[in-house]
């Protein structure tokens, strides 16, 4: 009987990294608290009672490329409104994303998660993957991948959030 | 019973593969995502040496129909 139980426990030991601990549509969202490129530290809780489009991107990722000017428009016409864009770079090394950024600047706010534990809480299903979270903190709806075809549909469910109260 | 606890011990030996689900992640790619690291770093240079080669060769290929030789097609 105890091998089994052996038996067990080790398997489940064995197995237990199959369980995804991935951010849910509809739940809370994973608080963080990330440096920006000038090192200001940045949490999830400083942007409540926003509306925050929150976009896993890297310099190395092509639609993340062109996601960019997209979302900077995105949050130039909804800025004032209460709505927040933050982009939380992968890349491994800052100074990459500080050239990106010189190169193709952007308004909203830009943080960075070199070692990748947020992006792991979060649960990327590919990139870039834009999380819509609502004022409350809860997120509301997830977008992996870019394409044009996206933006009526992040407008629509932006606007949509900011409605809410 | 010894015998079992062999083949468990055997098992668990075999499943530790199964352990190691490390999957590239999605912002784990910076290297992968390198032009450098495609079989085909150039879509449109491999399609025109494609379109030579089987041109030039004549049945070989096998990516489409070769032509008549000219490789103006």
């Amino acid at each position: 009987m105890n091998v089994i139980k052996a038996a067990i426990t080790f398997f489940s030991i064995l197995l237990s990294p199959l369980l995804g601990f991935s951010a849910e549509i509809g739940g809370k969202a994973p608080s963080f608290s990330l440096k920006d490129i000038n090192g200001n530290t940045v949490t999830l809780e400083s942007l409540k009672g926003k509306v925050v489009f929150l976009d896993f991107w890297a310099t190395w990722c092509g639609p993340c490329k062109e996601e960019f000017p997209e979302l900077d428009a995105l949050y130039k016409k909804y800025g004032k409104d209460g709505f927040e864009v933050v982009g939380i770079s992968v890349d491994k090394t800052e100074s990459n994303v500080a050239e990106f950024l010189k190169k193709r600047p952007v308004s909203f706010t830009i943080l960075t998660n070199t070692k990748g534990d947020v992006a792991e809480t979060y649960g990327l299903p590919g990139m870039p993957t834009g999380f819509i979270i609502g004022k409350d903190g809860v997120i509301r709806y997830r977008h992996a991948g870019f394409s044009k075809a996206f933006l009526p549909v992040y407008e629509k469910e932006i606007v949509e959030l900011l409605k809410r109260p | 019973m010894k015998l079992w606890l062999l083949v468990l011990m055997l098992l668990s030996l075999f499943f530790t593969g199964c352990a190691t689900l490390e999957r590239v992640q999605p912002w784990e790619r910076e290297v992968l995502a390198d032009p450098i690291m495609q079989l085909e770093p150039d879509p449109q240079e491999a399609a025109l040496d494609e379109h030579i080669f089987s041109t030039r060769e004549g049945s070989a290929g096998g990516y489409g129909a070769a032509g008549g030789g000219c490789g103006c097609n």
